[in-house]
C-alpha cells in the first residue's frame, strides 16, 4: 500500500467512524492494516477532560508582560505584527480541551485585535483530529497550518511539520520573551523530538501523580506511601478497615483498554522492568515485570470490584465519590476533586511525591526511547504544518499561545491545566491559586517534580500503539480478571513484542 | 451531723432545688416530645426506606439482568452473524476450495469483537466434529462441546447460548450458531466466552444502589455463576465455593431478584440494611445529636434560668444568714424585676419599717438602759424563781456588789430586808409579787442591813414581769434608798418649822409677855404679907393659869420643831387644827382671820401630828403671801366615802374607802391654771428670789402619800384656792390616859435631882417634896455624880436633865450607870430630843419627862420609873 492511498484509507475510515458509518472494529481493522495502530490507540486516550464538562474560570487574569497591556513589549509586538500580518488567516485543529477553549478564547480577546490575524480554530475530539491531521497530510492539502501532535503521534509526522528550530531562529519574528529554553526539557525530549529532531512546541503534558485522602490517611494514621510495599499495605489497611465503603486503591483497569496498559507501566518500570531492553530485544516477561504484575494483582485485592470495566473517567469517578484512599493516574483530573460541582472529597484530596521505584532501568538499557519513570506522561504539542501558506503567521501565533503568559492565563481559565513551562510554576497567578476550590493548582508541584525527575515514556516505533492497545491490554485484561496466569500474560506479552518489533 | 447523713440531706437538697426541678422539667419538655416523635418518625421512615430499599433493589437487578440479557442478545446475534459470514458458508458449502488460513483470520477477527474475553471461535460439523479454530494452542476444545446444545442449534436453527461449563481451571460459556444453506444447517460457529466475562459484566452494577451493594448471578440449578463483591478470581473455585447463594445473603442484607430474559439464570441483588437505614439511623443519630444539643441548651437555659431565678434568692439567703449571723437587718440588694425583686423589695420596706422600729427599740432600749443606769433608784429583775437576772448600777451601789457577782443569787439573800423599827425580817415580797402577779409596795419602814451593819432605808414596790402573752416570766423591784432623802426632809422640814418659828417669835413673845404679865404681878403681890389668903390663892391661881397657857404654848413649839420622825399615831385631826390655829395665826399675821369649823364626831386618822400640822403651816403660808392686804383662811372638815371612780379620776393615787377631808381655802387671788399641775412638784415656786423654796407644797404632797391620803387643789383666778386633804380615816380610838390625882409614894423615896437650872430645881424639889419624895440637889453632872457616889444607898431614882453645860445628860447617865448600872434614871428636858432620849432609853434609861411639867404628870412618871 502506498504512503498516500494509506494514509487516505486511514482519514476516510476516522471520519467514517466518527460519522458512525464503520464501527470502532471495522475502523480498527483500517488502522491496523494501514500500520497506524498507535493512532488508533488513542482514540481511547482522550483522558483528558474533553468527556465532561470543561471548568473554565470566568475572570482572565494577564500577567505584568502581558500582551493585553499596552506598552508590554508583547503588546507592541503584536501590534507591529499587525503590518504585515493583519487580514491573514491562520487555521489550527486540536483536541477539545479546557486549555485549548481557553486559549481559543484570548485569541479574540487580545491575539487577533493585536494583530490582525484571524485564527480558525477547530476543537475536536483526539480522534477527528487525528483525522484532520492524516487527510491534511496524506493529501497535502494544507488546509492547516497548525496541527495538534499526541506524543505517541510525533514520529509519525514529524517529517510533515516545520522544525521549530529554524523559525526560532527569526529576530523578526521572535516573540518578546518567549524563551524557549523557559520549556521544561523533559516535555522537549520526549513529547516534541523525534530521532533527535525537534518537531513540535510542547502544548501539555498529562502525567500520573500520586493523589491521596488526607482525611481517611489521618484517621487511620497514615503517612503517603515512599515505597512500592508502603503503598501496598496502605493499600491494605485502608480496605480491611473501611471497605466496601472506601477501598485502599482505584484503577484504570479497563480490562483490553489503553488505559490498563497506561497503569502497568507505571510499576513495571517503578519495578525496575521496561517493555523493550537493549536492542529491541522485549523484556516484558523478565522476573522485574513478573513482580510487578504479581504487585498489581496483589492491587486488585484492594481495589473495588468493578475496577476491571474502568478507564481513567471511571476511575476519578470512583475518586471523587470517595471509593478508595489513593492511587496513582493522570494529574489533569486532580482540580475536579476541590470543584464540589464534581467532587464528594472536595478539600480532601491531595497530592504526593510518588513512591521511589524499587529499582529504575536506565533508558540506555532500553529501546525506541522507552525512558523508565513512574509517572507515565501523555502529552502533546503543536506544530506547523509543512504546507502551511502562513507560516509565519502560524508562527507568531504559536509563540504567543505558547507564551508564558498565555499559557498560565490558559491554564487557569481551563481550571488548573498542567503547565509546560518552568517559569510558570512559579507564576503568582498560579501560586495563588493552590488552595481548595475549583480550578485548584495545588498539584502542580508534584506534578512539576514527576515531569522533572520521575517522567516515564513510552517506546516511540511504528508498531508501538497496536503492540500496547490490541495485544498488551488484552493480555493484560485477560490477567487481571483472572483468565490466565501472570506467565502465561507476560509470555504472550513478550512473543507479541517480539512480533511488533520485527514485523 | 455525720457525714453520711449530711450527704443524705445534700442529696436532699440538691433534688428539691429550684435548678434540679427546672432541669428535669425542661429536659422533659423538650427531650420527651423529641424522642416520641424521633421514635414513631423513625420507624415510619425506616418502614418507608425499606420499601423504597426493596423497589430500588428490585429494580437494580432488574437492571443488571437487562444488562446481561444485552449481552446475551448481543453474543447471538454476533455469532449468528459470524455464521452468516460468506467465508463460513463458502466452507461448509465448499470445504475444498477454502482458504483455511484466511478462514482463520476471520475467526480471530471475530474474536477481537472482545479480544479479552472471547477466548475461541470454532467451527464444526453438524455431527460435531471440530474443523478449524481461531486459537492455535493445543487445548482440548471437544471437551467444552455439549451435545444437547448443538442438537438444540441444529433443530431450531437458531443461536444458542450454553449454561456455564468448566474446563480444567476455566470456565466457558459458549454461543452456538447454525451456518446455513437454504435453510438447512451445515455446520456450527461456536464463539467461546470465558465465563469470566459474566462476573466482568456484573461487576459493573456493583455500588449501583450504594458502595455496598452487590448483585450475584445465579443459574437454573442455583449455582452462583457471577458475584459482583468479590473481585476476579479463580472462577472454578468461585463457582464451587458460591455454589450457594444463601451462603453469601446474610441476614442483614437486603435482596431483590430478577429474572433474565434470554437465560434461565436469575440476578439478585443485595443491599447491606444497615447501609440502607444508614440515612435513617443518620438522622436519628441528628435526632440524638440535636437531642442532645437541646438538651445541653435545655440544661444551660435551665441552669441560665435556675441561675437567674435562684441568684436572687441565694442572695437573699446569704443576706438573710449574714443577717442573722450580724444579728441585724440588712437590705436585700435585688435588682431582679420578677415576683423575687418584688418579694426582696417587699421585705425591704418591711426591713425599713422593723429597722425603724429595731432603731426605736434600740433607742428606747438604750435610752431605758440609760435611764435604769442613770436613775438613782435601784431596779432589779429576778426570775421566777426569785434569783436575780439583773440589777442597773444604782441597785449595784445599793447592795454593793457587781451583777456579775448577784446574777443567779437569791434576792433575799443579796437584799435581806428589814423591819427599821423591829428589825426583823421583811418577808421576800417577790415570790408574792411572782404568786399573785400584783404589784405590791414595801413595807414603809424597810430597811437593808448592809454586810458593815450600816442601814438603808428603803421604799418602794415589786411588780410582776409578764411576756406578751401575759405569763409571769419575774419580777422587778424598783427600790429607792431613801435614807439620805429622810434624813433631808427632816432637815428641811426643820428648817421650815425654824423658818415659820422665826416668823412666829414676834407674836410668841407677845403672847408670852402676856403670860408672863399675870405671873409677874401676881407673884409680886403674892410677896406682899397683906394679901389675904384668898387673894393669894387667886393670884397663885392667876400664875398657874398663865403658866399653863406658856407651857402649852411652849408644847406646841416642841412638837412643831420635833425634828425626828414621828410615830403614826391615831390622832384627831380636829384637835390638830384646834392646836395648830393660835401658832398658825402669829404665821399668817393677824390681817387674815382663820375660821375653824369642829365637828361634833371625831375625826379619826393614823397619823404624825407634827407632819400634819406642817401641812397646815406650809398651807397657811401660801395662803399668806396669796392674800398679802388681807383674807381669810378656812379649815373644813368632814368624813367622806371616796369611791373607785374618785380614786380612778386621782390616778389611783389612793384606794376606795372611808376619809378625813380637811379642806383649807383662801381668798387669795388664786393660781394660774398652767401653774396647777405644777405647784407640788419640788422647787416649783411662783414667789421671788430668796422668798421661797419651792419644796412647800412638794412637802405637803409626800406627806400625804406617807399617810397613804392624797391632796388635790381647787383654784380660780381671783377667787381663791381650795387645797383637798384626804386622810384615811381609822377606826381606832385615841389612848388617853385620864387626869387622876398622883398617889403618894409608898415610904419616902429618895430623889437625886441632877439639873443646872436653879429654877428648876427649886421648883422641882418643892413638888417632889409636895408630892412625899426626899430630894438631894446637884447642879451639874459632875455633882450628881458625886452626890450619888456618897449616897448611892439611899437614892432610890435620878432625875438627870438632859442639856447641862460641861458634862451633859449623856454623859452623866452614862457614868451613873457604870457606879451601877441598875440605877433608876429619869430623864427630863425641856427641849423634845427625842433621838437621845430614845438612846437612853435603849440604854436603861426609866423613862422621859418633857419639862416644864405639872405635879400630876411628875407623879406618873416618878410612878412608872419606880414601877419599872
Amino acid at each position: 500500500m502506498k504512503e498516500t492511498q494509506r494514509r487516505e484509507t486511514l482519514a476516510k475510515g476516522l471520519n467514517d467512524h466518527r460519522a458512525g458509518r464503520i464501527s470502532r472494529r471495522t475502523l480498527l481493522k483500517l488502522l491496523a492494516a494501514g500500520g497506524l495502530a498507535g493512532a488508533g490507540a488513542t482514540l481511547w486516550r482522550n483522558r483528558s477532560l474533553s468527556s465532561r464538562a470543561p471548568f473554565l474560570a470566568p475572570i482572565d487574569e494577564p500577567g505584568p508582560n502581558s500582551a493585553m497591556i499596552p506598552g508590554t513589549d508583547a503588546h507592541a509586538f503584536l501590534r507591529g505584527i499587525s503590518k504585515g500580518f493583519s487580514g491573514k488567516k491562520i487555521r489550527i485543529v486540536t483536541e477539545d480541551t479546557p486549555p485549548s477553549q481557553a486559549t481559543r478564547q484570548l485569541i479574540q480577546k487580545e491575539f487577533t485585535p493585536l494583530t490582525g490575524i484571524e485564527v480558525d480554530w477547530e476543537l475536536l475530539p483526539l480522534d477527528q483530529v487525528l483525522a484532520k491531521v492524516l487527510s491534511d497530510t496524506t493529501r497535502h492539502a494544507g488546509a492547516f497550518d497548525l496541527f495538534y501532535l499526541d506524543q505517541a503521534w510525533i514520529g509519525e509526522f514529524c517529517e510533515a511539520c516545520e522544525s521549530p528550530t529554524d523559525w526560532l531562529k527569526k529576530p523578526d519574528l521572535a516573540y518578546p520573551g518567549y524563551r524557549f529554553d523557559d520549556i521544561l526539557e523533559p516535555l522537549i525530549q520526549n513529547i516534541s523530538t523525534y530521532e533527535n529532531k525537534l518537531c513540535s512546541i510542547p502544548y501539555d503534558i498529562p502525567i500520573i501523580i500520586t493523589m491521596y485522602r488526607r482525611d481517611i490517611f489521618d484517621q487511620l494514621g497514615l503517612r503517603p506511601p515512599t515505597t512500592l510495599d508502603e503503598w501496598l499495605s496502605t493499600c491494605q489497611t485502608v480496605t480491611k478497615k473501611m471497605a466496601p465503603q472506601v477501598f485502599g486503591s482505584t484503577a484504570q483497569w479497563r480490562a483490553g483498554h489503553y488505559a490498563l496498559h497506561c497503569n502497568m507501566t507505571t510499576w513495571l518500570w517503578a519495578h525496575g522492568g521496561s517493555v523493550f531492553g537493549r536492542n529491541g530485544n522485549p523484556t516484558i516477561n523478565d522476573d522485574r515485570a513478573h513482580e510487578a504484575m504479581e504487585y498489581m494483582l496483589k492491587l486488585s485485592e484492594t481495589m473495588p470490584p468493578g475496577v476491571t470495566n474502568w478507564d481513567w473517567h471511571e476511575e476519578s469517578r470512583s475518586f471523587a465519590r470517595g471509593q478508595a484512599a489513593i492511587y496513582a493516574s493522570w494529574g489533569e483530573f486532580f482540580p475536579a476533586y476541590d470543584d464540589p460541582k464534581t467532587s464528594d472529597v472536595v478539600g480532601l484530596a491531595e497530592t504526593a511525591r510518588a513512591p521511589i521505584e524499587k529499582a529504575l532501568r536506565p533508558p540506555s538499557e532500553c529501546s525506541f526511547g522507552e525512558t523508565p519513570g513512574i509517572c507515565h506522561q501523555g502529552g502533546s504539542s503543536l506544530a506547523i504544518s509543512r504546507l502551511s501558506q502562513n507560516k509565519d503567521a502560524a508562527w507568531v501565533f504559536l509563540q504567543w499561545a505558547t507564551s508564558a503568559d498565555v499559557t498560565v492565563r490558559a491554564s487557569i481559565m481551563g481550571g488548573g491545566a498542567s503547565l509546560i513551562r518552568k517559569s510558570t510554576y512559579h507564576d503568582p497567578r498560579i501560586k495563588s491559586r493552590e488552595r481548595v476550590g475549583p480550578g485548584t493548582t495545588r498539584h502542580l508541584p508534584v506534578t512539576l517534580d514527576a515531569i522533572l525527575n520521575r517522567m516515564g515514556t513510552e517506546p516511540h516505533f511504528p508498531g508501538w500503539e497496536k503492540l500496547a492497545t490490541q495485544s498488551f491490554s488484552v493480555e493484560l485484561g485477560r490477567m487481571i480478571t483472572r483468565q490466565q496466569s501472570v506467565e502465561k500474560t507476560l509470555t504472550h506479552m513478550a512473543r507479541a513484542a517480539e512480533q511488533a518489533v520485527s514485523s | 451531723m455525720n457525714p453520711k447523713n449530711k450527704k443524705k440531706g445534700q442529696l436532699y437538697t440538691l433534688i428539691h432545688s429550684i435548678k434540679t426541678q427546672l432541669v428535669v422539667a425542661m429536659l422533659l419538655a423538650t427531650l420527651l416530645p423529641l424522642a416520641i416523635a424521633t421514635l414513631l418518625s423513625s420507624q415510619t421512615i425506616g418502614d418507608e426506606v425499606l420499601a423504597t430499599g426493596r423497589l430500588a433493589l428490585t429494580s437494580a437487578a432488574q437492571q443488571t439482568a437487562q444488562g446481561l440479557d444485552a449481552f446475551v442478545e448481543m453474543g447471538l446475534y454476533h455469532g449468528t452473524a459470524s455464521a452468516a459470514l460468506p467465508e463460513i458458508v463458502h466452507y461448509f458449502s465448499e470445504p475444498e476450495t477454502a482458504d483455511i488460513q484466511a478462514l482463520r483470520e476471520i475467526l480471530k477477527s471475530i474474536q477481537k469483537q472482545n479480544p479479552v474475553f472471547i477466548r475461541h471461535t470454532t467451527l464444526f460439523t453438524p455431527a460435531g466434529d471440530l474443523l478449524v479454530s481461531s486459537s492455535s494452542e493445543g487445548m482440548n476444545i471437544d471437551h467444552i462441546c455439549l451435545p444437547e446444545t448443538l442438537v438444540n442449534t441444529l433443530e431450531t436453527g437458531q443461536s444458542q447460548l450454553t449454561s456455564v461449563h468448566l474446563d480444567d481451571d476455566q470456565a466457558f460459556l459458549c454461543f452456538y450458531s447454525p451456518v446455513l444453506k437454504n435453510g438447512e444447517p451445515i455446520g456450527i460457529v461456536r464463539i467461546s466466552y470465558s465465563a469470566a466475562i459474566l462476573q466482568q459484566l456484573i461487576t459493573r452494577y456493583t455500588g449501583l444502589l450504594d458502595a455496598a451493594s452487590f448483585p450475584i448471578l445465579i443459574d437454573d440449578t442455583q449455582r452462583q455463576i457471577a458475584n459482583g463483591v468479590l473481585p476476579h478470581g479463580n472462577l472454578k473455585q468461585l463457582y464451587i465455593q458460591h455454589n450457594d447463594p444463601a451462603k453469601t445473603s446474610k441476614p442483614a442484607l437486603l435482596s431483590a431478584s430478577a429474572p433474565m430474559k434470554t437465560m434461565p439464570w436469575t440476578v439478585i441483588f443485595f443491599q447491606s440494611e444497615e447501609v440502607l437505614l444508614a440515612p435513617v439511623r443518620q438522622q436519628q443519630m441528628q435526632s440524638l445529636f440535636l437531642g442532645g444539643g437541646l438538651a445541653l441548651v435545655a440544661i444551660l437555659a435551665s441552669f441560665w434560668l435556675a441561675k437567674r431565678l435562684t441568684k436572687p434568692i441565694q442572695e437573699l439567703t446569704k443576706t438573710a444568714q449574714q443577717a442573722t449571723q450580724e444579728m441585724r437587718l440588712l437590705p436585700f440588694h435585688i435588682q431582679s424585676k420578677n415576683e423575687v425583686g418584688t418579694l426582696a423589695r417587699s421585705f425591704n420596706r418591711l426591713f425599713e419599717v422593723l429597722s425603724t422600729q429595731q432603731k426605736e427599740l434600740s433607742e428606747s432600749e438604750e435610752n431605758l438602759r440609760i435611764t435604769l443606769n442613770s436613775i438613782g433608784d435601784c431596779v432589779i429583775t429576778t426570775d421566777t424563781e426569785g434569783l436575780i437576772t439583773g440589777m442597773n448600777p444604782a441597785a449595784e451601789a445599793l447592795v454593793e456588789q457587781p451583777l456579775s457577782e448577784t446574777k443567779g443569787q437569791p434576792l433575799s439573800e443579796i437584799l435581806p430586808l428589814f423591819d427599821s423599827k423591829t428589825k426583823e425580817p421583811i418577808h421576800d415580797i417577790t415570790q408574792e409579787v411572782l404568786t399573785s402577779g400584783i404589784t405590791l409596795n414595801l413595807p414603809p419602814k424597810a430597811s437593808l442591813i448592809l454586810p458593815d451593819n450600816r442601814e438603808k432605808f428603803i421604799a418602794d414596790s415589786a411588780a410582776p414581769i409578764r411576756n406578751p402573752e401575759g405569763k409571769i416570766t419575774g419580777c422587778v423591784l424598783a427600790l429607792r434608798d431613801i435614807t439620805e432623802k429622810q434624813q433631808l426632809e427632816v432637815r428641811l422640814a426643820q428648817s421650815q418649822k425654824m423658818d415659820a418659828l422665826g416668823q412666829m417669835a414676834g407674836g410668841i413673845a407677845h403672847d408670852f409677855n402676856n403670860m408672863l404679865t399675870p405671873i409677874l404681878g401676881a407673884s409680886q403681890l403674892l410677896e406682899k404679907e397683906e394679901i389675904s389668903l384668898e387673894d393669894r390663892k387667886k393670884f397663885a391661881k392667876m400664875i398657874s393659869t398663865a403658866g399653863h397657857r406658856a407651857a402649852g404654848l411652849t408644847q406646841q413649839m416642841l412638837t412643831f420643831s420635833r425634828k425626828a420622825p414621828s410615830s403614826m399615831d391615831v390622832i384627831d385631826l380636829r384637835d390638830i387644827i384646834d392646836e395648830s390655829r393660835a401658832m398658825l395665826q402669829h404665821a399668817i399675821g393677824s390681817n387674815i382671820s382663820i375660821r375653824t369649823q369642829r365637828p361634833l364626831h371625831p375625826m379619826m386618822t393614823l397619823g404624825d401630828t407634827s407632819q400634819i400640822q406642817n401641812i397646815f403651816f406650809n398651807l397657811a403660808l401660801n395662803a399668806r403671801d396669796a392674800m398679802p392686804q388681807h383674807g381669810t383662811l378656812s379649815f373644813q372638815i368632814k368624813r367622806i366615802h371616796l369611791n373607785a371612780e374618785h380614786c380612778r379620776l386621782h390616778s389611783h393615787e389612793i384606794e376606795p374607802g372611808p376619809y378625813v377631808e380637811v379642806q383649807v381655802s383662801d381668798t387669795g387671788e388664786g393660781i394660774d391654771p398652767e401653774n396647777l399641775t405644777k405647784i407640788f412638784d419640788p422647787f416649783f415656786t411662783t414667789k421671788d428670789a430668796g422668798k421661797g423654796t419651792g419644796l412647800g407644797l412638794a412637802s405637803v404632797y409626800g406627806v400625804m402619800k406617807k399617810h397613804n391620803g392624797m391632796v388635790s387643789v381647787y383654784s380660780e383666778k381671783g377667787r381663791g384656792t381650795v387645797f383637798h386633804l384626804y386622810f384615811p380615816e381609822t377606826q381606832k380610838t385615841k389612848n388617853e390616859i385620864p387626869d387622876t390625882p398622883p398617889e403618894k409614894p409608898k415610904g419616902s423615896p429618895k430623889i437625886l435631882l441632877i439639873d443646872d437650872d436653879e429654877t428648876v430645881r427649886s421648883v422641882t424639889t418643892a413638888l417632889l417634896e409636895n408630892l412625899g419624895y426626899k430630894v438631894l440637889c446637884a447642879k451639874s453632872g459632875t455633882e450628881g455624880i458625886d452626890l450619888y457616889k456618897i449616897h448611892q444607898q439611899e437614892i432610890d431614882l435620878i432625875m438627870l436633865d438632859l442639856v447641862m453645860p460641861e458634862m451633859n445628860g449623856e454623859e452623866t447617865f452614862s457614868n451613873l450607870r457604870k457606879i451601877d448600872p441598875d440605877a433608876t434614871v429619869l430623864i427630863i428636858s425641856g427641849f423634845d430630843a427625842e433621838e437621845s432620849v430614845a438612846g437612853l432609853i435603849e440604854a436603861g434609861a426609866a423613862g422621859f419627862l418633857q419639862k416644864p411639867f405639872q405635879l400630876n404628870p411628875l407623879a406618873k412618871a416618878l410612878q412608872r420609873a419606880l414601877s419599872a
